[in-house]
């Protein structure tokens, strides 16, 4: 029996050391605020530029994950794009594992030029998860929907849905958090610096590339911040 | 006693090789994309979607599935007939569910992997996205892709054949896109009487011979030669139908320079493909010619013989081993 065991040991340690050896994980939890509020019920309310306001839906993408150390960059991962869904808890956290000790991190909000144009991809990526466009090929790099009393539509609803790769219309964006201490770190995305600038009753209805969407998606980037303990 | 734990680990690796690394399933065959060595390099990037035989087979059986629709009534085939270089014969403007009319003439699909943009407008970027676009269209399928992988998941024959293709059942929107680009990829036509007589297997007669020179010099800088296509997007003089009023490639680059452009289509079996231009206007050939002929911002000027030279030219772009390939035509069992 020990022997038995002694071969158990041999064949199996190398394994177990090797998936150890030096890596470290990151795990970012996603938090969606408005006017510093949480997501009640699913919904996000909030009084912004005099007008009641409530998001049902946010879905993004993130990707490109790469981190620094003393402003030089340490690692990249490569687990591609994650779609993230305000209705699915699960989705607003992400666990990335990098070999090396780091205090920034960057990503990019939206999904590259060279993956909006290379055929059909599965995962999060799959045009079965909604978020691309079929007249007007490209992904939707963010959909943001809701009610604002402002909005002279029907039932009041805007509907954001933010994309384009071709210039002059990109959307894709850079978000950079620094100052990071620890392996498990909570981002908030206060939406308010996005309703802020925008006013629901001219603007409410989003649906392809153009300069209002690289403006909203500008917007959206800058909603990214380091949770304050 | 003590020998008996590693004879289970190999014993446990032998059966997992044959339970699970040599499963009935084998790998599917790869086919190669067959087309004349004088040709460019396919712009299509194949390591991402090998063909191979199964995924062909599923992406034909898809071609003509109705399933692909809201009410399972239309499929791509009919608006993509294979008898008439996949195109929709005889209706100016494609028609689709419950006869809902389109605005747009469905384009002849072939040599697909040379394309990088696709639609009139060049609306879809990528072969394989394409598809989307019939699919979710109102007056054409009016369906979900959302929809349509539930719809083949619940499906047996369906869950079999994704895994012959991909090496398990699940369906995926990749999957199906991919499916379908392996199948339309698979349409080549490169058997016409030009080619037989760019290969030496043919001999043009003398009016043939002078429909290609004033074909080579009037048509060839848009319609470049071997695709019949520069892939694209032109403004050919066409006044604007406005009833319709369909600016073309500049709806997708929101660009002014690109209004009333359109895609330069193949002219690779024109004579099954009518009616002609985007929009379907023209039912003959003799009515294409005589709208370059009279258009002067175009410069190209034909006598009515050069004319009846240029048809004869344009005839010997019938490929009738494409269009009558019982590979591509509904799958009979």
């Amino acid at each position: 029996m020990p022997k038995s065991l002694l071969y158990a040991w041999l064949i199996f340690t190398p394994f177990i050391l090797n998936a150890q050896k030096d890596m470290t994980g990151i795990t970012l939890h996603f938090n969606p605020i408005l006017n510093g509020k949480p997501i009640q019920d699913g919904i996000l309310t909030g009084h912004i530029n005099d007008d009641s306001i409530a998001i049902h839906t946010l879905r993004f993408y993130l990707g490109n994950f790469v981190f620094y150390k003393n402003g030089k960059e340490v690692g990249q991962d490569a687990s591609g794009y994650h779609l993230l869904d305000m209705e699915d808890a699960n989705t607003m956290t992400i666990s990335l594992l990098i070999a090396a000790d780091y205090d920034a991190i960057r990503f990019t909000l939206g999904t590259d030029s060279l993956t909006n144009a290379s055929g059909a991809m599965g995962g999060d990526l799959d045009p079965t998860k909604g978020m691309y466009w079929a007249w007007n090929s490209g992904y939707i790099n963010a959909k943001i929907e809701g009610y604002a009393k402002k909005c002279p539509t029907r039932n009041h609803q805007f509907e954001f849905h933010i994309g384009g790769y071709m210039p002059p219309f990109q959307t894709v964006q850079q978000v950079e958090l620094q100052g990071i201490a620890k392996q498990e770190i909570r981002v908030d995305m206060e939406l308010s610096a996005f309703f802020e600038q925008i006013d629901l009753g001219v603007t409410h209805g989003v649906m392809s590339p153009s300069a209002t969407a690289s403006e909203m998606a500008k917007l959206l980037a800058k909603t990214f911040r380091l949770h304050e303990q | 006693m003590s020998n008996k734990l590693p004879l289970a680990v190999i014993f446990m690796g032998i059966a997992y090789w044959f339970l699970v690394a040599a499963s009935p399933f084998s790998s599917p065959d790869p086919v190669p994309l067959k087309y004349p060595e004088s040709w460019p390099k396919p712009t299509y990037d194949f390591t991402k979607n090998p063909l191979t035989r199964q995924g062909i087979e599923l992406g034909r059986r898809l071609f003509y599935d109705p399933i692909l629709s809201k009410d399972s009534t239309v499929s791509c085939s009919n608006c993509h007939l294979s008898y008439t270089a996949f195109t929709h014969v005889d209706h100016a403007l494609s028609h689709g569910i419950h006869d809902r009319i389109g605005t747009r003439n469905s384009p002849a699909l072939m040599n697909l992997a040379w394309g990088s943009k696709f639609m009139w407008d060049g609306a879809a970027n990528h072969l394989d996205m394409q598809a989307l676009a019939p699919i979710s269209s109102p007056v054409e399928m009016d369906e979900t892709i959302e929809n349509v992988v539930q719809k083949l998941g619940r499906e047996s024959r369906y869950k079999a054949l994704f895994h012959h293709a991909f090496g398990d059942s699940t369906v995926t929107g990749e999957r199906l896109l991919k499916a379908l680009s392996q199948f339309e990829l698979n349409l080549i036509s490169a058997n016409s009487k030009y080619d037989q007589m760019k290969r030496g297997e043919a001999v043009f007669n003398e009016q043939e011979n002078k429909g290609y020179v004033l074909f080579q010099n009037n048509c060839a800088r848009c319609h470049a030669e071997p695709f019949f296509t520069n892939h694209g997007f032109e403004k050919n003089g066409l006044p604007i139908d406005t009833t319709l009023n369909d600016l073309g490639r500049m709806a997708i680059t929101q660009l002014s320079a690109d209004s009333l452009k359109f895609k330069v289509p193949t002219l690779r079996n024109i004579e099954f493909s009518h009616p002609y231009m985007h929009d379907g206007r023209f039912r003959k050939l003799r009515e294409v010619l005589n709208h370059y002929a009279q258009n002067k911002e175009l410069g190209i000027e034909l006598t009515a013989n050069e004319k009846v030279d240029l048809t004869a030219f344009l005839l010997t772009l019938t490929d009738k081993e494409f269009l009558f390939n019982a590979d591509f035509a509904f799958p009979k069992n």
